[in-house]
């Protein structure tokens, strides 16, 4: 970092409670060793009443000119005393940063970095965490910007950063949310801003004490329903009709229901067949709720073409939404489509699908990742269904990079104006090639965590059906989208599968890819 | 005059061939002329006898030791602002004080970018350690080449486009390269027949030459890509390759199961490519108006021309000085469906291919050629040491 540049002033934000004068030492000492200088600490104690909590709060002021302290004389509650080292600063910038927590050395050199080139309203970090050992453990490598994962998780957490003129028009942190009220003013800000930026690497560092989140998800009681009242005021305010509730087994983490609908958008069902799609076309006969539905079986006219075929479908329909089957499909709950409809008229997401089920109950696909070496890889297949996955991303609702051709719902005018499928490909590929395209306009693919489906495709089917050539085009179709690597498959895993495994080797990737070029 | 060719590459690489070339003119001309490169200097024999003398890097102090005994002038052409040419540059130019001129042939900062997978804005915000550490002597080093540039009496540069990276305002020349149209000519016998490599004689044969490293593997895998969708089409067309395949960029199995099939003559002396180009119907040359093709001139690209058959090139560098559809087709996208349509494209239209072909070998005669080209840059350098009080030495 050019030193004589100048960069945003970035206030630290820091309140603390009966903290222990150690961990203060600690975070303190991460601030004060940070590589970007234009920084000031805003620190509020909230009424401690441990004297050497107070003691080691006198005493930080003199240890740099860039740090002010302010003593509450009871106890607002850790919003109200945030707020107030918020109004101590007077930086552009806002970083929250926790008394017993730690930022990464050049945490906010990174942040000034990514502030100089996206110009962004809120920013935020992968983080891991600090066990008591003082070992970094748990990386948390997160997706861009996730709207919908947002509903479900409270995943954008540390390091967050705010422009401070957004945190005022916002209100800041509201006390009714103690506990979880940065979360709750993640949703407050991204109902006034969609400038929201991902920072790809660790730069924060969360201590796991005895009776904080960190350690145990269900340390705090009472969380996953404030959780749950913070989503549907967030809910209500945007118009979105769902109701958000604790998952019955997984802490922290929402379900999302349809609300009754008045008015139902027409949907054609379309069904490309080599066989006789008869277990498709039944299961969506049988089960399926949704009034509104058409349902379209395309045979294949010479060789089979799951792409060209529903193209041809498409044309025969004139439903407001399109829902493309594989012919082994098979759609488990009755409201199906209503779940699947409620992510499709979000802003923003243009595709949905469900979480694609094995007939034995182990995942086959909750999405499909993107990448230059596997291509569109399904997302946990093997893993055991009804699990949280990674940090929610089997147990929620979440954006993903693409969809697999199984079960996917478009809006039709979203899929005109892309052209529909690619049918330069012959078998596979040409739903995560739809998705791209949906992406070059902005708009997400969404994996619903329910409904489920089945598909009982088999692996030798699977396998006979791979083209080779498929892949290469999908990868030369899109090849600098791929190696900008998938937004929302946190870029911090080893991609041979899309099974969230950290990379087995360490050192500086770019060494790694320097020696892959050159030698 | 003394020339002084910093060379960063090995002498068999492509891009010695032009350094070779521009040699071999301004030494029938009476200039006195060094190349001096990487590795065992007699492996310039795979493009050449050269009349002139070439060097290893090791024995440069030696070089330097005689030419202080005799004084001359002298202009040193660092070719490339890459580390291993930067570091000897500014050490000959302070031992000679001689000036230097820098020789730009590609967008250095995209190709550092490339390798590091990396947009080069971030690599330059690294910390100094790091960027130190990252440094390779085939890469430039993105705090210490801007100083070069600076530095230079003059810039030459393959294209036009290059001199944005001028940072000095420097007097500047493009130096295009040429092509020896003896050697390369359109009525060349192949060196092996079609049977001998397993093509169909009925095959529309596509020749490309040239080493597959992390920047343009990319483009093969495209070029590789459309010949297969054509054959999945059922339509006969085949692709020969000349030159080693490095990894990097790409799938290697999806790329090898790509090639799977095709002939694959690997490493061939470039005095022995003209018979191998003789074999082919078309040319293609991947790639996308983009980044890194906007900032290079591809060695082949002359060739191609002057074997007047078809050439396909992406829409920049020399694609801009030709006229799409008269003497060459250009790809805009460079995708792998964009090359298969401009392929099949001739492999329906016969009279387009014969028509291309003539065009491209005139646009070679009037274009491409070693000695003028020569002469303009020998004449650059002359008129930068006539400068010489306003030359800035390191």
């Amino acid at each position: 970092m050019d030193r004589s540049a100048a960069g945003p002033l970035i206030s630290v934000a820091m309140p603390t409670y009966e903290t222990d004068p150690g961990f203060l030492r600690e975070a303190v000492r991460s601030v004060l060793g940070q590589s970007y200088p234009d920084w000031e600490l805003c620190v509020v104690d909230d009424g401690s009443k441990r004297a050497d909590t107070r003691r080691a709060l006198r005493r930080l002021a003199s240890r740099d000119e860039r740090i002010t302290t302010r003593l509450l004389d009871r106890n607002a509650g850790i919003s109200g005393a945030t707020n107030e080292a918020v109004a101590l600063g007077r930086g552009e910038l806002v970083a929250f940063l926790d008394h017993d927590d730690a930022l990464a050395p050049d945490a906010l050199a990174e942040v000034a970095r990514a502030f100089s080139r996206f110009d962004f309203d809120v920013a935020y970090s992968d983080s891991d965490k600090l066990t008591p050992h003082g070992e970094r453990a748990d990386p948390f490598h997160k997706p861009d910007w996730s709207p919908v994962y947002a509903l479900g998780a409270m995943y954008v957490g540390h390091l967050l950063v705010v422009r401070r003129s957004l945190l005022e028009e916002a209100g800041g942190l509201d006390p009714a949310f103690d506990t979880i009220q940065d979360f709750e003013l993640m949703l407050r800000l991204s109902e006034r801003t969609d400038r929201i930026h991902h920072i790809p690497r660790i730069l924060y560092h969360w201590r796991a004490v005895a009776g904080s989140i960190a350690a145990e998800a269900e340390a705090k009681p009472g969380v996953a329903e404030l959780q749950a009242r913070a989503v549907n005021a967030h809910l209500a305010r945007r118009g979105i009709p769902a109701e958000a509730t604790p998952h019955p087994s997984i802490p922290h983490r929402l379900r999302l229901r349809p609300e009754p609908r008045r008015s139902h958008p027409s949907v054609d069902v379309v069904i490309p067949a080599r066989g006789d799609a008869e277990r498709a076309f039944d299961a969506v006969r049988q089960r399926t709720s949704y009034p509104a539905v058409e349902l379209f079986v395309q045979y294949a006219e010479g060789s089979f073409n799951p792409g060209r075929q529903a193209n041809l479908a498409v044309g025969r329909g004139d439903g407001e939404f399109i829902a493309v089957l594989g012919e082994e499909m098979e759609v488990g709950d009755p409201d199906w489509l209503e779940q699947l409809i409620l992510f499709a008229e979000m802003p923003g997401v243009g595709a949905v699908g469900p979480t694609v089920l094995h007939p034995d109950g182990r995942v086959s696909a909750a999405g499909v990742a993107t990448g230059l070496y596997d291509p569109a890889a399904p997302v946990m297949r093997g893993f055991e269904a009804g699990g949280d996955g990674y940090y929610g991303s089997l147990s929620c609702a979440r954006e993903v990079a693409a969809l697999g051709m199984v079960c996917l719902l478009v809006r039709r005018s979203f899929f005109e104006r892309v052209g529909g499928f690619e049918e330069a490909y012959s078998r596979q590929f040409q739903a995560p090639d739809l998705c791209m395209k949906l992406r070059e306009l902005g708009m997400s693919a969404v994996c619903a965590a329910a409904p489920v489906a089945i598909d009982h495709t088999t692996e030798a089917s699977r396998r006979a059906d791979f083209d080779v050539l498929d892949r290469a085009l999908f990868v030369d179709r899109w090849y600098e989208r791929l190696a900008e690597g998938d937004p929302y498959y946190g870029r911090g895993f080893f991609r041979e599968a899309a099974d969230y495994t950290l990379p087995p080797f360490g050192g500086d990737p770019l060494e790694i890819a320097l020696r892959e070029a050159v030698g | 005059m003394r020339v002084l060719f910093l060379h960063f590459g090995k002498f068999h690489v492509n891009s010695v061939i032009q350094a070779f070339h521009f040699g071999e003119e301004m030494h029938a001309q009476g200039e006195e002329v060094v190349l001096c490169g990487r590795g065992p200097t007699d492996r310039i024999a795979t493009v050449g006898e050269p009349s002139f003398e070439c060097i290893d890097y090791s024995d440069l102090d030696g070089l330097l030791d005689r030419w202080a005994r005799e004084p001359a002038e002298t202009m040193i052409c660092a070719w490339t602002p890459r580390e291993i040419v930067r570091r000897a540059t500014q050490r000959v130019a302070e031992a000679l004080s001689a000036p230097y001129v820098v020789h730009l042939e590609d967008n250095e900062e995209h190709l550092l970018a490339a390798a590091l997978r990396l947009p080069y804005d971030e690599i330059r915000e690294l910390a100094p350690e790091r960027l130190d550490r990252l440094a390779h002597q085939e890469l430039i080093h993105p705090t210490h080449y801007p100083g070069l540039m600076e530095g230079a009496a003059g810039v030459t540069m393959i294209t036009e486009e290059l001199n944005e990276f001028n940072f000095g305002r420097r007097p500047h020349h493009v130096a295009r390269p040429g092509v020896d149209h003896e050697r390369f000519r359109p009525d060349i016998q192949p060196a092996v027949s079609r049977e001998q490599l397993g093509l169909d004689p009925e095959d529309f044969v596509i020749v490309y030459h040239g080493v597959g490293h992390f920047a343009n593997l990319r483009e093969l895998f495209s070029l590789y890509l459309a010949v297969r969708l054509l054959q999945r089409r059922g339509r006969r067309v085949n692709l020969v390759r000349l030159g080693s395949t490095k990894p990097g960029g790409v799938d290697p199995r999806v790329f090898q199961a790509l090639r799977d099939g095709m002939p694959d003559l690997g490493d061939v002396p470039w005095r022995d490519v003209p018979g191998y180009l003789a074999l082919a119907d078309a040319y293609v040359q991947p790639g996308a108006p983009d980044d890194f093709n906007r900032y290079r001139l591809p060695s082949k690209l002359p060739e191609f021309f002057a074997m007047g058959r078809p050439v396909i090139l992406p829409a920049c560098n020399l694609g801009r000085d030709v006229s799409d559809g008269e003497n060459a087709l250009l790809l805009r996208d460079g995708r792998a469906q964009e090359i298969a349509v401009r392929i099949e494209q001739l492999l329906d239209d016969r009279e387009l291919c014969g028509r291309l072909g003539d065009a491209a070998r005139r646009f070679a005669l009037e274009r491409l050629d070693w000695r003028r080209n020569a002469d303009g840059l020998a004449g650059f350098y002359r008129s930068l040491l006539a400068e010489r009080p306003q030359a800035v030495a390191v």
